[in-house]
């Protein structure tokens, strides 16, 4: 969330309700939704931590605007937050221990868990296939996009899957 | 009892291939109840082009039945599958198999004429799939001039126009990019909501995923299967992903 | 780069066991219509100019009823190169063929000379001093089928004598003896100097003779007139050489256009059928090139290694149709031959069957190269990815006419199938153009023959059984004799005279005087009617070219000496003397030169035409032989009959090859549709619609060839002939279409391209869906 607020206004200076509108237009389908207080909650620890500072526009006919302005060091931050690099290979290492375990235990059908854990993924994957294939998905790349994503690693998982099913299999035999 | 529209039993195929026999097919029972969308999931080699091709009446089996329709397809000449498929079957391919000295238009039209129909009428359908599908435009051209996704159109149209019992689709998105395979699965599922019956033979988990349900085979026979339930929250599914995903 | 060739083409005829069949059939099938036809030719062109040469024949003859004279004047002029030196002959001495006199020239000559030696074809020469043997000439001999071994009867001074004959000669000496020639030339013979004594030992009797060969060839004509003004009383003839040639390859002239004709077309549609035999053959192995490239081969070698491949094939198919071809030669030539009076050709010499090679060959390369070079350029990806297929196929115009016309699904399937290759649709059609034309030629050829032959246009354009010639036999003797017998019906009598134009050009001119009931003979008149009046004439079609008139001029001729104005009222058709022939009634003679004459020939129709031979017989007893009587035949002459039969049988193995071409294309183009096939089988054609998509495709190209065809072979047929006819003066509209044959080459062509295109169309029936769809 930080990051994100940071993000937003590296571009430049937002009064607070701007930055609830600007987030609420990206991520209102993604991410969940934020309330006002969530918000400046989170701004005054950023302040706080001296990553945003925060000065006050005098407005003749309305009240005045306090908008929120990235420091030297919030930027930092940011671009620290860019150059980081996810490492690792991303595996469900839950369900990976499960069927060692149940291989181990020997009072579960390991092939059980394993088409049990593929109708999931397939019952996923259909789920968001439809989401993908819903006009309103043309209009919206980002979505889709990041469906498609979702889509691609399960896709991977589900043959992961058939990986651990023959290996079980040879065993078996 | 229900009624399928598309049904085998104990069906087998065996190929002699030098001497050894190959079990493409063994003892597979399927059925396909009207306005269902199947698809059958498997590796390459596990039989699942022999079972589409032994549906659509291109093959026959070594024993077993298939009955598409109330008719009982293996007891027939090639002939007369040839003459059931005009009214029953729709066939889509991996490679597409447009006519290439044909124009779009005529491979639509082909199937209505053979069928039967009059020239007007296959042009009045042909016209309406062309538009349904986005490519009245292309009428004229030749397969060669069109895009894999554009063929892909035109095949699934062709498929469509004597409105089959059933829709079979080998690979349908296989020589496809991400991007025009997106497009084709929609326009399959948008025939599907149509209440086209559709049954889907692939090894690629997308397109399986479309189906309600997956048949899983394994060195010709049926391993497995599973019925996907259509959920109405897709809204929140968003949510729950980027948690799923990010945490 | 062999060892590569080698395999791959050990590969292909594997792989592709009767497409190579095929191809070898047809290319052996043409070497061996090409060696036929180039031997035919050969014997065909200008024969008489080749027998010239090789005889050495002299470029006068000249002759003298004075048996003594003295030709040292000739001998030594400085015009003069060589000669024959003087000859004894004998011009009066007939002789006896089927019981009718022959004119026939003999001449002494027991060794002979180095000028106008005689070519021996069969048999032997006259041993010297040897009595009663005689050498024939060819033509004559052949004409009455006279062999080697064969007794002769010659009228002698003291009766008849019999001559053995021991062989028979070809000879430019005089005119090829033939139905044309027969009436207006006597034969040649020759016979040893004691030989000539024994039938006339009178040699005031004798003539004097001798051939001169010119160092100008070209001034034989005058030449001739000094060597009259040198013996202005002593000589009875002289003969130059370009006037025997003019009548000597007359007669030949039709033989030898047909040939030439025939000859051309045929090896232009073996050129394209080879062309597209292979041309289709090299791109249906689209992808086996791309595969080729991908393993290295340069795109040069890829053009060289079909290049290769198929001349080895071509090579084999070579040697075997020329081989074939000289096994059937003789039997189609050695007829020819005889009737164009020449040797037949050595079928065995080296140059023609090089040049069959060559041809063969050369066709090959050309028909390989293009494509290969093609193949050459492939582009590597494309062919290995997606094959040939989507490269040029196009819509063509015939295939959205297909459409329009609304045909029922599988005949439009069919006709769009065979044009989606245009080039090699052309190609087929272009091939199978010309073997129709030649059909269509051998057709028109048998059809003008036969119609000429039933309207007599070789016999003097009458329409009667029986010609007979009074010769001595009093005009009130004969007349009684032919009115009084119950077999003749009618009769018309003609006397025959030779005339000029007035300005006294060389060319003569035949009258045939008419009385009788000559209107009632059918006369081909092909302008303007029938002479009714005294002073009309009806002319032969070269008498007006001569006289550059038309129908209603008045002309003028020389009529033993006097001037005539004819006023010509119509046109016939007629061949005898080149159609310098004017037929007029007998009363004109009468009248314009106011002398009484008789007729001298009697024309017949006779109740029953099996009855002329036991009448000729009855009448000759009774004439003790002093009549002729000829029974007309309604046969056209051996020479174009033979002719005619030759390209007939031409045409039939151009038939063949088109077939086998036709099935070859009609293979390729279903191999590399196999897929398109599968494709429809899977939307629901039967089996049996598609074998009927493919015969009808093969129908279409040969009913679209047949059509194209015919236009062509008419007009073309149309043109020669005419050109023919002015050639022999029987004019231009000398032209004969049998409809009924033309009706029947529509079936006969059906079946063909059905026969040709049943197994293609069994093999895409019986092709599996599953292995077609295959995706590689």
């Amino acid at each position: 969330m930080k990051n994100l607020f940071l993000a937003l206004l590296a571009r430049q200076p937002t009064h607070g309700y701007e930055l609830m509108q600007m987030y609420e237009g990206m991520f209102s389908t993604v991410l969940p939704t934020l309330n006002a207080g969530q918000i400046y909650t989170t701004l005054s620890r950023m302040e706080r931590d001296g990553l945003v500072r925060k000065s006050t526009i005098v407005q003749a006919h309305r009240p005045d605007k306090r908008v929120y302005a990235l420091t030297e060091k919030g930027g930092e931050v940011l671009q620290a937050w860019f150059n980081e690099v996810l490492t690792g290979p991303r595996i469900k290492d839950n369900f990976y221990l499960k069927l060692m375990g149940a291989g181990l235990s020997g009072t579960v059908d390991p092939s059980q868990l394993i088409k049990n854990q593929r109708r999931e993924y397939l019952q996923t994957l259909h789920n968001l296939n439809t989401l993908s294939l819903e006009p309103e998905m043309t209009e919206n790349p980002s979505k889709l996009v990041l469906i498609q994503g979702a889509m691609l690693h399960l896709k991977a998982d589900l043959e992961w899957l058939d990986l651990c099913e023959e290996m079980f299999n040879e065993g078996a035999r | 009892m229900e009624t399928y529209l598309l049904e085998t039993k104990q069906l087998t195929k065996v190929y002699r291939n030098n001497g050894s026999k190959v079990h493409a097919l063994q003892e597979v029972d399927l059925a396909v109840k009207p306005g269902e969308m199947v698809a059958v999931m498997g590796p390459s080699g596990c039989g699942k082009s022999t079972l589409l091709h032994i549906l659509g009446g291109l093959d026959n089996p070594t024993s077993g039945e298939v009955h598409i329709n109330g008719q009982r397809l293996d007891k027939m000449s090639e002939a007369q599958r040839a003459v059931l498929r005009r009214k029953q079957v729709g066939f889509m391919f991996q490679a597409f198999n447009l006519i290439g000295n044909l124009s779009v238009g005529d491979n639509i039209e082909l199937p209505a004429l053979v069928a039967g129909l009059s020239v007007r009428q296959a042009r009045k359908r042909r016209d309406a799939l062309l538009e349904d599908l986005g490519i009245s435009d292309k009428s004229r051209n030749i397969p060669a001039q069109l895009s894999g996704g554009e063929r892909q159109r035109v095949a699934l149209a062709r498929a469509l126009v004597n409105q089959p019992t059933i829709l079979l689709a080998d690979e349908p998105t296989g020589n496809l990019d991400s991007k025009t395979a997106y497009e084709v699965l929609r326009l399959l599922r948008q025939t599907h909501m149509q209440g086209q019956t559709i049954l889907i033979v692939t090894n690629d988990p997308n397109v399986a995923s479309l189906a309600q349900r997956v048949v899983f085979m394994r060195d010709g026979r049926i391993i497995n299967e599973t019925i996907l339930q259509e959920r109405d929250d897709t809204k929140t599914l968003l949510v729950e992903l980027l948690n799923l995903e990010g945490g | 780069m062999l060892v590569a060739v080698w395999r791959k083409l050990w590969a292909d005829i594997k792989s592709h066991k009767l497409q190579f069949v095929l191809i070898a059939s047809v290319l052996t099938l043409s070497a061996m219509l090409f060696t036929i036809s180039l031997l035919v030719m050969g014997s065909a062109h200008e024969p008489w100019e080749r027998i010239f040469e090789e005889t050495n024949a002299p470029h006068i003859w000249i002759s003298s009823h004075q048996y003594d004279l003295d030709f040292t004047p000739m001998i030594e002029h400085p015009e003069v190169s060589e000669t024959t030196g003087g000859m004894a002959a004998l011009a009066n001495n007939p002789l006896m063929i089927e019981g009718e006199k022959r004119p026939v020239y003999l001449y002494a000559m027991d060794d002979p000379p180095q000028v106008a030696h005689p070519i021996l074809a069969e048999g032997r020469w006259i041993l010297s001093g040897v009595l009663d043997e005689i050498v024939l000439d060819y033509s004559f001999g052949h004409f009455y089928s006279l062999n080697v071994g064969d007794e002769i009867k010659v009228l002698a001074a003291d009766g008849t004598r019999d001559l053995e004959v021991v062989g028979l000669a070809v000879t430019a000496h005089w005119f090829p003896y033939n139905e044309v020639t027969k009436d207006i030339a006597p034969a040649v013979g020759y016979l040893s100097q004691v030989t000539l004594e024994a039938i006339q030992p009178d040699m005031e009797q004798w003539y004097s003779v001798i051939g001169l060969r010119l160092k100008q060839p070209e001034i034989s004509k005058e030449f001739i007139d000094r060597v009259y003004e040198a013996f202005p009383t002593q000589l009875t003839s002289a003969i130059e050489w370009q006037w025997v040639e003019q009548n000597a390859t007359f007669a030949n002239t039709i033989n030898v256009m047909f040939m030439g004709l025939f000859s051309v077309l045929g090896l232009i549609a073996v050129g394209l059928i080879i062309f597209n035999t292979i041309g289709g053959q090299v791109l249906s192995q689209y992808q086996e090139i791309g595969l080729l490239k991908a393993a290295g081969f340069k795109p040069g070698q890829v053009t060289l290694l079909f290049l290769l491949e198929h001349l080895v094939v071509g090579l084999l198919a070579a040697v075997v149709g020329i081989g074939l071809g000289l096994m059937l030669a003789p039997g189609l030539i050695s007829p020819l031959a005889e009737n164009l009076n020449t040797p037949p050709p050595d079928i065995f010499a080296p140059g023609p069957l090089l040049i069959v090679f060559f041809l063969v060959e050369s066709a090959i390369a050309i028909a390989t190269l293009l494509p290969a070079w093609r193949g050459g350029k492939i582009n590597t990806v494309q062919a290995i990815t997606v094959g040939y297929q989507s490269q040029d196929y196009r819509v063509s115009g015939l295939a959205h006419l297909a459409t329009r016309l609304c045909l029922p699904t599988v005949v439009s399937l069919g006709v769009k199938d065979t044009f989606s290759k245009p080039l090699r649709a052309a190609m087929s059609i272009t091939g199978m153009v010309l073997t129709i034309v030649i059909v269509i030629t051998s057709i028109e050829a048998q059809s003008t023959s036969k119609e000429l032959a039933k309207n007599r246009v070789y016999d003097q354009g009458t329409s009667a059984d029986m010609k007979v010639v009074r010769n001595f036999v009093p005009e009130e003797v004969i007349r009684n004799e032919i009115l009084n017998h119950p077999d003749v019906t009618r009769f018309y009598t003609e006397l025959p005279l030779f005339g000029q134009t007035p300005d006294y050009s060389e060319q003569p001119i035949l009258f045939r005087l008419l009385s009788g009931a000559y209107q009632d003979f059918n006369f081909q008149l092909k302008e303007g009617r029938m002479i009714k009046a005294p002073g009309e004439a009806v002319v032969g079609y070269a008498v007006l070219d001569l006289l550059d008139a038309k129908i209603g001029n008045q002309v003028e001729f020389i009529i033993e000496g006097t001037l005539v104005e004819l006023t010509i009222v119509g046109r016939y058709m007629e061949s005898f003397n080149t159609g310098f022939v004017v037929l007029s009634n007998l009363e004109t003679y009468k009248e314009k030169l106011g002398i009484e004459v008789q007729p001298l020939v009697y024309y017949l129709r006779l109740e029953d035409f099996t009855a002329a031979e036991s009448l000729r017989s009855e009448w000759l007893t009774e004439t003790k032989d002093l009549i002729s009587i000829k029974i007309i035949k309604k046969e056209p002459p051996t020479s174009t009959a033979q002719l005619v039969d030759l390209i007939t049988s031409l045409g039939l193995i151009m038939v063949v090859v088109t077939g086998a071409n036709l099935m070859s294309t009609s293979l390729l183009s279903v191999r590399e549709r196999s897929r398109d096939f599968g494709i429809q089988k899977a939307l629901g054609l039967t089996p049996a619609q598609i074998g009927l998509s493919v015969i009808i495709g093969s129908i279409t190209i040969a009913v679209i060839s047949l059509l194209v065809g015919i236009a062509i072979g008419l007009l073309l047929m149309q043109e020669f002939i005419q050109q023919v006819g002015i050639q022999i003066g029987a004019g231009p509209d000398f032209f004969f279409i049998h409809w009924g044959y033309m009706m029947m080459l529509l079936p006969l062509v059906v079946l063909l391209a059905i026969a040709s295109s049943l197994w293609p169309a069994y093999w895409s029936a019986r092709l599996k869906v599953v292995d077609a769809l295959r995706y590689e």
